[in-house]
């Protein structure tokens, strides 16, 4: 008996002392990439946790353009952290730790329409993803699950929102990129209101604000971007890759 | 007097110049200079991308590979549409002869020296495109749409001439 406990407790301290070495050797610091067995565990884990019966929830909502009325929605609420097509190639998704994945990859792909609904519900702990089941509404949270499920397949232009959808916004302004310049270079919409911009130089550009509140993607030639403000105010931008081209927009 | 007298005469000399230089070119041949110049940036930008060592001078190459390369790509499309066989001229093989050159001597240079060299040459080679535009190639184009993109492209070296002179101030 006596030895079943030294056993389990020295079991317990070796544990102990691993968990302490990694930690002494990587720190606590998010900018480090997890190993291929730490994401394939977690993944796993994930999955476990959420109950057989949700898994296998299927989406009330059917049809083959069900993910467009989830555009507008994922760009207000999930777009921050996982770029705006999903793939996380943003700012912030990739200094998050765990990083924030690639929607359209197989890894999460691979889970059912009720284990992404259930994602998006209640959140996964240890990671940057919060739970939104009180926030928006399950026919909203359906919404975004056929939009993860059209990532891997979207195409430019897919993401512009035009109106008319339940959270689709009127576009305000139309700012065209010709010339290396932004026309026009100074515009004002109302808050609710979205701004688009289109590439029209055979070269890329991006929409980047100096205070860090949006950066859109590098823009291909004939490539469009669309950004709803969620506060007002007066935001400088410019494009990274030609520093000199500036303007602004002003969110009343 | 005498100093009025010189300017006069050196001035008389000059306007003809002046307009033969702008009359000089055809469209055929502001399509060669156009694509020929670019694809200079574009070798120079190439060799930058592999070979420089500051973060800032690695990605002003890759800059100058991706936008050249799009205005090349327009050009291209443009010339091709109006039927424009581009030709041969002498500012199209100086140019060409002036981007070997540069090449063959950054080829040679490694590091930061790498970094100074490539960088000031592409605010000589920004410079003397855009001069090249403003005085030969936009007023010459005798096509409105040749001469439309050319317009459209010039802010472009213009933007590339600030960063590359960015870049060189961080570089010191």
């Amino acid at each position: 008996m006596r030895t079943w406990i030294i056993i389990v407790l020295g079991g317990l301290a070796v544990a102990a002392a691993v968990a302490v070495l990694v930690v002494m050797r990587t720190g606590l610091s998010a900018d480090r990439e997890p190993g291929r067995v730490e994401t394939a565990v977690a993944r796993q884990l994930v999955r476990l946790s959420i109950p057989a019966g949700q898994t296998a929830l299927q989406s009330p909502l059917s049809g083959p353009e069900t993910w467009r009325q989830g555009v507008g929605l994922f760009r207000s609420h999930c777009a921050m952290c996982h770029g705006e097509d999903g793939m996380a190639a943003n700012s912030i998704g990739p200094r998050m730790y765990p990083p924030v994945p690639d929607l359209s990859s197989e890894g999460i792909q691979r889970f059912s329409d009720g284990a992404l609904f259930a994602i998006v519900r209640h959140g996964v702990s240890w990671t940057g993803m919060p739970a939104f089941g009180r926030v928006l509404s399950e026919a909203d949270t359906w919404k975004l699950v056929a939009f993860v499920r059209k990532t891997p397949s979207l195409k430019s232009g897919d993401l512009v929102t035009t109106g008319g959808g339940t959270s689709d916004s009127t576009v305000g302004v139309r700012v065209v990129i010709d010339g290396t310049r932004f026309h026009p270079d100074e515009a004002t919409i109302n808050l609710g209101e979205s701004a688009q911009w289109s590439n029209a130089d055979p070269f890329p550009h991006n929409v980047t604000s100096e205070s860090g509140t949006f950066h859109s993607e590098d823009l291909a030639p004939d490539g469009t971007w669309v950004f709803r403000p969620t506060e007002r105010g007066t935001f400088e931008y410019h494009c990274t890759l030609h520093p000199g081209m500036k303007a602004v927009l002003r969110v009343r | 007097m005498r100093r009025a007298t010189t300017l006069f005469i050196v001035t008389a000399l000059m306007l003809p110049v002046a307009a033969l230089s702008a009359r000089a070119v055809s469209d055929a041949q502001i399509a060669a200079i156009v694509v020929t110049a670019n694809q200079v940036d574009i070798d120079a930008g190439k060799l930058a991308e592999s070979s420089a060592s500051d973060p800032q001078v690695k990605a002003f190459g890759k800059q100058m590979v991706t936008d050249h390369t799009g205005v090349n790509k327009q050009a291209t499309d443009l010339v091709t549409k109006l039927g424009v066989t581009p030709e041969d001229n002498a500012t199209a093989q100086s140019l060409k002869s002036g981007g070997a050159d540069n090449v063959k001597n950054l080829s040679g240079l490694k590091g930061a020296d790498f970094d100074r060299a490539y960088i000031e040459h592409e605010i000589a080679y920004h410079q003397q495109v855009l001069d090249a535009l403003d005085k030969t190639l936009i007023p010459g184009a005798q096509n409105a749409e040749l001469k439309a993109l050319l317009v459209k492209v010039r802010p472009a070296f213009v933007a590339h001439l600030e960063h590359a002179k960015m870049v060189q101030k961080s570089l010191k």
